[in-house]
């Protein structure tokens, strides 16, 4: 659309324009980074070789971090500091941290309605700051693996994250320093690893089985456009539920009645899980565990075990093909994600399930990251070959609080993204001059079974008779998955004052008070960054204004209105050589304000093109 | 951004209840790749905003299309015939009783084994075709009463099978 960056072919800009961008599968156990080099995507080692980062944070009482293989070498000896699964604790409240993991070794707080808070040696952390420890290391390490600066990411999130937990994940990223191009879910990622030569039509199911979650995602490829039809899962279904199939087995077997400390539990989930992974390749595996008998676990016997497992992951499957009106049959492809797919008895199922061998053939602890980094470079502009695109859906039903507690949902389940909303309400009593609007998401009737995402007020309402008013309430979520509410008041066409107050979430300030406080930025230090932040901005501004001038100014700007752009243009290209930010943030702002018409102008135009069965890249010559 | 324009004007695709999915699927691509967000990562606060309403605006255009029931509807309002799900009834007594069997037997076939339940499924597709025949018809007869009566009829249909899925489950 408007602003298109233009591509110079030819070997010697290519370098200049070629943007750095990762890929980064951020995840609850593991975290890996990915980038593409020589046209081939590719996971970046550290400086031991080793391309996974264990999702493991270490706070010390000098303020130093410590994350990955060495935080999770010493997490024994520094129990309570050593933060494990922040992807677990990411964008939820207290209570429903209480909920999904019983207890940590750590002390978790929370006061009123704020981000609950993780008291370490080093302070009083968040979920977004811990995780964002994890980002700044991989960032760390693409940086030095390409010796220059990194152009943006890609996250990825699990398909069934709600928007609370897209915002705290973008929070970290923030705090890590990192530009985001969007958070993507880590299934899609996975289709993107396998599926990006695909010319003919297909329909694909991506299997995702971590070590804590379960997803199941429904895409149709179609000449580079990625759309998915829709996403299911079980968020407490995993890898982990059959290294506890297995424990409990050794237990019963051995007819073990000693209360269990927690230094035995440890060693048996360790020793179940070492079994489970035996099996994958052998036909019996012994559980290493301190019981007088023996205890030899053969394959049959754990598929046995795991059978109702699977037959819970097969229903959500059938579940969610019934949403998009598909059959097991009609896939042609099943991709396995997460490690709990190599186990053989999965494969099987799977394939039993969908009629078709599923792939394997990328590693599935490394193809969500692998997926990521060949999206990242698509939206820095790097491939220009293929024109992909990507369409996702909602994973939950976004809704509004009516009277009685009951949910009326705005945005179904499985829309596709971007999506706006608007619903009409009205008032209910006379002479009322303000509405209370609780955004809530999730799929059930009652409010108190959904999760709150918000609650705002919507003033300075006309006094009405009841029933009179009219209050449009629209919902946007933006491609990440992101919701943005608007309410405003029709009758008498005011708009109303709107005030949206995260439930709990991290406010634009305290995320830059965050960065503030962060010991890497001194003050002169933050000044800078934010100045060279500007520069960068308008030289963006400026590179995207130009390139489309050159392509169309002449057929969409009169003599008189390309002068005054051009005006604009020169303007800020003055006042960006000079150190005043405020000054280059003004500039900005005017030359942004100038051009809107003509943003809207080429967007229209372009729109017209499309359906005209013309492209764009004609006009680029 | 010109909103103005309906949604088969935005989607190029001709004003009719009887289009080609394909052109219309394939339209919606091209539209897409020129208006997505992430065809704007690096565009101004602004471009986003408009980048994202713009790709907003062709989904709604699209699932409107692209679902009989809906595109139905959505023609009889481009011709100013709104309608309320709430006041509109159906005046058609045969067709009532019919609605009344469908139910019972819905509810005999879930209690059933899953071929009966299919087989129900495909039963109903088979009446909403005859409707989509009709509601074609009407449409170009300028018969729009009528018209409407078919679409809220079709809603009967997509009600009865919402419920039988709801149910599989």
């Amino acid at each position: 659309m408007a602003l298109l960056q233009i591509s110079e072919p030819g070997g010697s800009d290519e370098k200049v324009s070629h943007k750095v961008s990762i890929g980064i599968d951020l995840g609850t156990t593991n975290s890996l980074v990915a980038t593409v080099k020589e046209n081939s995507a590719q996971t970046i080692k550290d400086e031991d070789g080793s391309d996974i980062l264990p999702s493991v944070v270490q706070f010390h009482a000098d303020n130093s971090v410590t994350v990955g293989h060495e935080a999770l070498n010493t997490a024994c000896e520094n129990a309570e500091n050593t933060i494990f699964s922040s992807k677990r604790f990411i964008g939820r409240n207290i209570s429903e941290l209480e909920q999904i993991s019983g207890s940590f070794p750590y002390i978790i707080t929370q006061d009123g309605e704020s981000v609950p808070i993780i008291n370490t040696v080093a302070g009083p952390k968040t979920a977004s700051e811990v995780s964002a420890e994890i980002l700044k290391s991989l960032y760390d390490r693409a940086k030095k693996c390409f010796a220059c600066d990194i152009h943006g990411a890609i996250i990825t999130v699990p398909a069934y994250f709600d928007d609370a937990q897209r915002q705290a994940t973008k929070d970290s990223a923030k705090l890590a320093g990192i530009n985001v191009y969007r958070l993507l879910n880590e299934p899609t990622a996975a289709a993107i690893a396998y599926g990006l030569n695909e010319l003919e039509d297909k329909l694909v199911a991506v299997f995702d089985l971590g070590g804590g979650t379960f997803d199941i995602s429904i895409l149709r490829i179609h000449e580079g456009v990625f759309e998915v039809l829709a996403t299911g899962g079980d968020a407490s279904l995993g890898g982990d539920d059959f290294d506890r199939s297995i424990a409990e087995w050794t237990l019963t077997k051995s007819s073990f009645n000693n209360k269990l400390t927690p230094n035995d539990y440890r060693t048996l989930m360790l020793a179940a899980k070492g079994a489970k992974e035996k099996l994958t390749m052998e036909k019996s595996a012994f559980v290493d565990f301190i019981t007088k008998k023996k205890n030899n676990i053969t394959r049959k016997e754990f598929e046995k075990l795991i059978t109702p497992l699977i037959e819970k992951i097969l229903l959500v499957c059938k579940k969610t093909l019934l949403d998009a009106d598909f059959k097991p049959i009609d896939m042609d492809d099943v991709v396995l994600v997460g490690g709990a797919t190599r186990i053989p008895c999965i494969q099987k199922s799977v394939h039993e399930f969908f009629g078709v061998k599923p792939l394997s053939n990328i590693d599935p602890d490394r193809v969500v990251a692998i997926g990521a980094a060949t999206h990242a470079n698509v939206l820095a502009g790097n491939a220009h070959a293929t024109e992909m695109l990507l369409l996702d859906v909602t994973p939950l039903s976004l809704g509004v609080e009516t009277m009685g507690g009951i949910v009326e949902k705005i945005v179904h389940r499985n829309t596709t993204i971007p999506v706006e909303k608007t619903q009409q309400f009205t008032t209910y009593k006379d002479g009322q001059t303000a509405m209370s609007i609780h955004v809530v998401q999730g799929e059930r009737e009652m409010v108190s079974d959904c999760r709150s995402l918000a609650k705002f007020e919507l003033r300075d309402i006309p006094p009405l008779t009841a029933g009179a008013a009219r209050i449009a309430v629209t919902y946007q979520v933006d491609a990440d998955g992101l919701l943005n509410v608007k309410a405003y008041e029709e009758s008498k066409g005011v708009e109303a004052n709107v005030e949206v107050k995260p439930s709990f979430g991290l406010t634009d300030a305290q995320i830059t008070s965050m960065i503030k406080d962060s010991n890497k930025y001194a003050d002169t230090d933050m000044l800078k960054r934010s100045l060279q932040e500007k520069k960068v901005e308008a030289s963006r501004t400026l590179e995207a204004i130009k390139s489309a001038l050159l392509q169309d100014g002449d057929q969409l700007l009169s003599g008189k209105e390309r002068e005054n752009i051009d005006q604009c243009i020169a303007a800020l290209e003055s006042t960006k050589e000079n150190d005043n930010s405020k000054k280059i943030t003004t500039a900005i702002e005017i030359l942004e304000k100038e051009t809107e018409f003509y943003v809207e102008r080429r967007m229209n135009a372009s729109i017209k093109k499309a359906v005209e069965g013309r492209n764009i890249d004609e006009f680029k010559s | 951004m010109n909103f103005s324009q309906n949604y088969f004007q935005l989607l190029g695709i001709n004003e009719s209840f009887d289009i080609d999915l394909q052109d219309l699927a394939s339209n919606y691509k091209k539209l897409q790749i020129q208006t997505h967000p992430d065809k704007n990562i690096n565009a101004s606060p602004h471009e986003k905003r408009l980048s994202i309403q713009t790709s907003a605006y062709i989904n709604q255009a699209y699932n409107v299309l692209r679902d009989c029931t809906k595109r139905a509807q959505y023609l009889l309002e481009i011709k100013n015939i709104e309608i309320n799900d709430e006041q509109d009834t159906i005046n058609d007594s045969e067709f009532l009783a019919h609605q009344l069997e469908l139910h019972e037997e819905l509810e005999y076939s879930m209690s059933n084994d899953k071929e009966s339940c299919e087989d129900f499924l495909t039963k109903i597709k088979k009446y909403e075709k005859e409707l989509f025949e009709d509601f074609s018809r009407q449409y170009l007869e300028l018969d729009y009463q009528n018209a409407k009566e078919s679409v809220l009829k079709m809603k009967f249909y997509r009600r009865l099978k919402m419920q039988s899925k709801e149910r599989e489950m």
